[in-house]
């Protein structure tokens, strides 16, 4: 993803803490969290393999496709937007008191630009 | 700019000095200790807004209500009380009173519904620490033509169409009309903001708000009797009937499933149509497996379903609900929120 469109995230969800990519494989991009120290990637990262795959399996069973995954712990709150296009997906990381609203348009916003790329 | 004259109605004199020094710098207060005093003052000055408590010695609020009706109907009315009940409330809002407090009272509280009385303009307000019937019943009585627009936390929005005190339509993604106005007033956090009423309104509905709001309380009495069935059936321990009751009650719900977390055991398994039986993925389904995160709540929207998982850490236990679509599925989140503390009182 480019750079000015992660910059775009940040500058219009106000308190998002982080961006992240997860392609088809699984593999997960991290694309940019703030203060690192205090919001581990390193936690972060096997997170949200866990939930996509997890997902994903349900999925299969009921042999429907994802659209968003809103995801709460006692911290944060993810919002998983899938990109259909290439299958992969954007993750948008606030804290927990984050509106959520916002980053649903601004997700979706950014799904918008990449699908008509 | 002229002051507001505000009466304060209250036989606890401490009350009613303490909440005239409050209100004292932006309105001019007047003080009655009882009804006829009450009366008396309206007689003789200009009041705009009544503040008054429910029980009073003598004559009631309710009579200083019916007495504004006949000879002030363009006076608001606010009532407080300490002996707040549904019963009450209806009562209260039978006779007419634009809003309600329950004592001890929150006189910051108390100023903003009085600052929204005066307020020309629109505005926003935050639903987690208000009524929206309170304040449907608010706009009702100003006889306002107004779009309140209301979202809940999932970010589901719905429209409420009101001209002089008539609800002419609503509208959710998923309904319009009557459906819609009682998935909108069913949804118990979220904001809404107040705006010019929208020109092209087909007036779908078309009844007296005051009539609706009246029905409303009514189906929310019964919907608190079945959640107390439910709740007798917690404490009883009864899983089963208990775990029907809460998938009857979520509607449109086509599995229930309930897992002890890490054992992996299904405690209850619920299943309308085997198109939704996913026992199996449920049962592997391990939030924990990876990291230090502890996940509360998932909320997956797919093309054809939702589902909504809710991780009750206290007890690990997990509960899975599957809805088809189309469905309101900010109503199924609250409703399976409300129903958290019984299942952690039944399952320890």
């Amino acid at each position: 993803m480019k750079e000015e469109l992660i910059n775009q995230i940040f500058s219009e969800t106000e308190g998002i803490i982080g961006v992240f990519e997860i392609l088809p494989s699984n593999t997960i991009n991290k694309f940019r969290i703030l203060d690192e120290k205090k919001h581990k990637p390193a936690e972060m990262l096997p997170f949200l393999q866990n939930l996509v795959s997890e997902t994903k399996k349900i999925c299969s069973v009921l042999k429907d496709k994802p659209t968003d995954i809103i995801a709460n712990s006692s911290d944060y709150t993810f919002l998983i937007t899938t990109i259909k296009t290439d299958g992969s997906s954007l993750v948008l990381m606030l804290p927990k008191e984050g509106n959520i609203d916002v980053a649903k348009v601004i997700a979706k916003k950014v799904v918008d630009q990449c699908k008509s790329k | 700019m002229n002051k507001r004259n505000i009466l304060i109605v209250d036989d606890e004199k401490n009350i009613v000095m303490s909440l005239s020094d409050f209100l004292e710098a932006d309105y001019n207060c007047y003080k009655a200790y009882n009804v006829d005093e009450a009366i008396q003052i309206m007689t003789d000055s200009p009041v705009d807004v009544v503040i008054s408590d429910v029980r009073m010695p003598g004559k009631t609020g309710f009579d200083l209500i019916r007495w504004l009706k006949e000879n002030k109907p363009k006076v608001k009315t606010i009532m407080m009380t300490a002996y707040g009940s549904d019963s009450v409330k209806r009562a209260i809002r039978k006779e007419g009173a634009i809003f309600y407090f329950e004592k001890p009272i929150d006189y910051s509280e108390i100023k903003n519904i009085i600052e929204h009385i005066f307020s020309p303009r629109g505005f926003t307000a935050d639903l987690s620490g208000m009524d929206l019937i309170d304040m449907l019943q608010i706009l009702g009585f100003s006889g306002k033509d107004c779009t309140v627009t209301v979202r809940n936390r999932l970010g589901e929005s719905g429209k409420v169409f009101l001209k002089n005190s008539v609800l002419l339509n609503a509208e959710t993604d998923f309904n319009t009309g009557l459906d819609a106005f009682y998935d909108i007033i069913k949804w118990e956090s979220g904001s809404f903001s107040v705006s010019a009423l929208e020109g092209d309104v087909n007036p779908e509905i078309s009844f007296s708000l005051e009539h609706l709001l009246l029905e409303i309380s009514r189906i929310r009495d019964e919907s608190e009797r079945e959640y107390e069935t439910a709740k007798e059936k917690a404490v009883a321990g009864d899983y089963t009937d208990f775990f029907k009751e809460m998938k009857d009650n979520l509607e449109e719900c086509t599995a229930l499933y309930v897992k002890k977390g890490k054992i992996g055991s299904v405690i209850v398994s619920l299943v309308d149509d085997q198109k939704y039986a996913i026992e199996s993925a449920i049962k592997d389904y391990n939030l924990d497996k990876s990291s230090k995160i502890k996940l509360d709540e998932i909320l997956m929207t797919l093309e054809n379903s939702y589902i909504i998982i809710q991780q009750l850490n206290s007890i690990d236990v997990i509960i899975t609900a599957i809805f088809k679509k189309p469905c309101n599925i900010g109503l199924k989140y609250l409703t399976i929120s409300k129903y958290k503390p019984l299942v952690e009182g039944m399952i320890k």
